[in-house]
């Protein structure tokens, strides 16, 4: 095995499952948007929430692009710089990613084609339907893939076969249904329409800034706004309950999220700090006790830290890695909320058009979730290094490491060739996505029908 | 159902299904690809926007058989998968990139409202590397790779290994087989001079289908041994050939423009067809063989090529029930946009 191929294809995997991770959460809050939409339009035949629909459907036309374009690249790299794990896990994974390709994304990909340019060859009721199968295609794909991963995360419903060492499949559902997707599946669909919802709730700010089809930018941010502010404050409450989950199955992961070198009651929560790796402690803001709390809902709760066999059986993660972006996540998130709350109460007062700051504010807040959304994947995934595959003691399994799963032989100038390559085509990726993302804004909630790309001439 | 309990029944069905899935791809994303490619070459901008127009409901969910067939091989020989694609690895990236870059230029070519032709060659050098590559890596596992007896590249084999002078013409022809797929689709879906110049290229476009095709054909039937062992290929090359013939005959035989519009199409599609058939035929069942030993070569009955029974069966009735529903609603979805088509086509709301 060579280092500097282990380094690079780590590098190119978190690059890339990372940057692809902006879109597929747009495409879900987009796409429950759109259904809820169109739910309401076929329930009360207003006009507003049909043209609603149709604006976020011609957002979805770009960020659908761009998410198949990034994510495609996924599944090859298993084979190609991660040919061990592709060989170990195919009973399993790969049959997992064949049932993703063959159940949820055929739904998806057609149907989306209907909600393009269906519009006026079907009955509202079709399109009421194609709607609902784009929302639960798409969901049902990211179930699928959050399952997959949550399985590497708990793995089960699998045997090794003597003979070479590789998985065996015995339980599919196990599989699918394993320890953690449950919790994990939840915060993902609820950051999802996060996005979504704050995306087009800086639509909305626009609109109302710029004085444009203002009628209908008020019934966006109460619809879009209603969304936001309902799932940035559940948030928190479905993020704790996955911090328990992984205090229990990956402690590992847990206490360097938290930066807990020592197993102690009275727990310290650090607020902000730096983890001092070398010397395995934690200098920043720390409120005593609030850990074991938030764990028990008990003081004097006996938090395990890094030092407890328990805990460092399989291996310690990067420590500071982990704490960071698990508290990038947590201020992005709480930002969120704060920035939602002041702008739904100015919005029912009616003063929210006039505050020209407050809306720029709103505008560029789009892009927090994002950052929440990415900083918690890697979260997540830095913090179950060294593993690809976690270790079950309950099933013998040793566990697969991300070193032992990089294919073998494979020469570093390849992965620099393709690691390269890959990061102009992301370059690539967001040149379209913010240049052309506020001409289709712009084109207002109500335009005129348009001929395909001559719009405007 | 005794049958169904025995492996390797399971491991036939599944050569059949990659190699379907594999035909479904040239089939429907080779129209799409086809005409990507000639998009730069079109001479006005109507004339793009009715072609890009012919492919925009329907090309996502084309290139979807090309990730089915990768996927299946994934699900079913995973061992497969990770020599081909860790093997092959630098023309994956390029493949990648095609894969990548396509969508991308679709989208940023609609809402272009300034120069479009960046975007224009981007989609056509997309549209070129994906069939390219695709062909390249078929012709690799029929040409064969350095694969030892653990059953991955042999270390001091370098990667050009891949490049025989068979996997590069078989690139060659997977591209001269969309080309033709792409003219003879834009003839049955469009009009006027569009038409006029699609039903033009079909004859140059017929004949290189033709030259790189006898190539392949030539240059494998020479190559030793590597018919040895293939119980399928004297019938494989037989109805391949004759669909191929016949297919490319009646392409030339309707390409003007007295025949009906649809002809082309179909004929070219029994070319595509045939091709697949002969490529089966000559392979089964070698996945990828070996240029170390033949008995180093990855065939769908060795042991530990393939997924175990149950992982094979599960993703079997899985995939055949979806696949089957899919079918329903992609033909309704097809019905839905069927007819001509123009540059005024899919008011966009």
């Amino acid at each position: 095995m060579d280092e500097m191929s282990l380094i690079l294809s780590r590098i190119q995997f978190a690059m890339s499952a990372g940057y692809h991770f902006i879109f597929p959460p747009t495409t879900l809050g987009l796409a429950f948007f759109i259904f809820l939409a169109e739910s309401f339009h076929l329930a009360t035949k207003k006009e507003a929430f049909r043209k609603l629909s149709s604006f976020a459907v011609r957002i979805l036309t770009l960020v659908f692009a761009l998410g198949v374009a990034t994510g495609l690249l996924l599944p090859f790299m298993f084979g190609m710089n991660w040919a061990e794990f592709a060989k170990h896990a195919g009973a399993l994974f790969g049959v997992q990613l064949a049932v993703e390709a063959t159940v949820a994304f055929t739904i998806e990909s057609v149907f989306i084609g209907v909600l393009f340019f269906g519009r006026e060859k079907i009955k509202p009721f079709w399109y009421w339907l194609s709607a609902f199968l784009v929302f639960f295609g798409s969901h049902l794909s990211g179930y699928i893939i959050i399952a997959a991963n949550s399985w590497m995360q708990t793995p089960g419903g699998f045997s090794i076969d003597p003979a070479t060492g590789r998985m065996l499949m015995t339980d599919f559902w196990a599989f699918n249904f394993n320890t953690s997707v449950g919790i994990r599946f939840m915060h993902v669909a609820i950051a999802a329409w996060m996005v979504g919802a704050f995306l087009l709730v800086a639509c909305a700010a626009w609109f109302l800034k710029h004085d444009k089809d203002t009628s209908l930018a008020k019934t966006l941010m109460t619809f879009a706004g209603t969304i936001a502010l309902i799932m940035a404050v559940a948030q928190p409450v479905v993020g704790h309950m996955s911090t328990l989950q992984i205090e229990q199955t990956q402690p590992a992961k847990g206490a360097a999220m938290e930066g807990q070198y020592l197993t102690q009651r009275n727990a310290p929560l650090f607020a902000l700090g730096w983890v001092d790796e070398k010397n395995k402690k934690v200098d920043g803001i720390a409120l005593p006790g609030m850990l074991s709390y938030f764990y028990s809902a008990d003081f004097n709760y006996e938090v395990k830290g890094l030092d407890n066999p328990e805990v460092n059986k399989n291996g310690v993660p990067p420590v500071n890695a982990t704490f960071q972006m698990f508290r990038l996540m947590v201020m992005a998130g709480s930002i969120c909320i704060g920035v939602i709350l002041l702008t739904m109460i100015f919005h029912f007062r009616g003063t929210l058009q006039r505050k020209k700051k407050s809306l720029n504010i709103v505008i560029y807040c789009a892009v927090v979730p994002y950052v929440a959304v990415v900083t918690g994947w890697f979260t997540a995934e830095i913090g179950r290094q060294p593993w690809v595959i976690y270790p079950v003691e309950s099933m013998k399994y040793p566990g697969l490491s991300t070193a032992d799963a990089l294919t073998r032989n494979l020469a570093p100038w390849m992965v620099w060739f393709s690691l390269i390559a890959y990061f102009a085509v992301y370059a690539i990726c967001t040149v379209v996505f913010l240049r052309f993302l506020p001409v289709i804004v712009k084109k207002g909630l109500d335009p005129q029908p348009a001929v395909h790309g001559k719009a405007k001439e | 159902m005794d049958f169904l309990n025995n492996i390797q029944v399971w491991q036939a069905f599944w050569f059949v299904v990659i190699g379907a899935a594999i035909f479904l791809f040239l089939w429907l994303d080779g129209f799409d690809l086809g005409i990507g490619m000639s998009l730069p070459f079109l001479k006005t901008k109507e004339h793009q926007l009715s072609a890009l127009n012919v492919i925009w409901p329907v090309w996502d969910g084309n290139e979807l058989y090309g990730l089915i067939g990768g996927g299946a091989i994934f699900a079913t020989f995973p061992v497969v998968f990770a020599s081909l694609l860790s093997g092959l690895y630098p023309w994956v990236v390029l493949l990648l990139i095609g894969i990548m870059l396509r969508p991308i230029a679709f989208e940023a070519w609609s809402h272009e409202t300034g120069n479009k032709a960046v975007w224009t060659w981007a989609f056509a050098l997309s549209s070129f590397l994906i069939p390219f590559v695709a062909g390249v890596a078929l012709g690799t596992t029929i040409a064969g790779m350095p694969i030892n007896a653990q059953m991955v590249w042999d270390h001091g084999h370098g990667f050009w290994e891949a490049l025989s002078p068979l996997s590069v013409l078989c690139g060659l022809a997977v591209v001269g087989l969309t080309l033709l797929q792409g003219s003879a689709y834009l003839v049955k879906k469009t009009s006027g001079d569009l038409q006029a110049q699609a039903r033009k290229d079909l004859t140059p476009r017929t004949i290189f289908a033709a030259v790189t095709l006898v190539l392949v054909l030539v240059v494998a039937l020479l190559s030793p041994g590597l018919l040895d062992g293939k119980p399928l290929a004297v019938v494989g090359i037989i109805v391949g050939l004759v669909f191929i013939l016949g297919g490319l005959a009646g392409v030339w035989l309707h390409r003007d423009e007295k025949s009906p519009e649809g002809a082309a199409y179909w004929f070219s599609s029994a070319v595509i067809a045939g091709t697949m058939v002969l490529v089966c035929g000559v392979q089964f069942p070698n996945l990828i063989r070996s240029t170390i030993d033949p008995s180093f070569s990855l065939t769908i009955f060795k042991d530990g090529v393939s997924n175990p029974i149950n992982s094979l069966m599960l993703i079997g009735i899985i995939g055949t029930v979806a696949l089957a529903i899919t079918a329903v609603y992609t033909i309704l979805v097809y019905r839905l946009f069927k007819g001509k088509v123009d540059h005024k086509s899919h008011l966009h709301y």
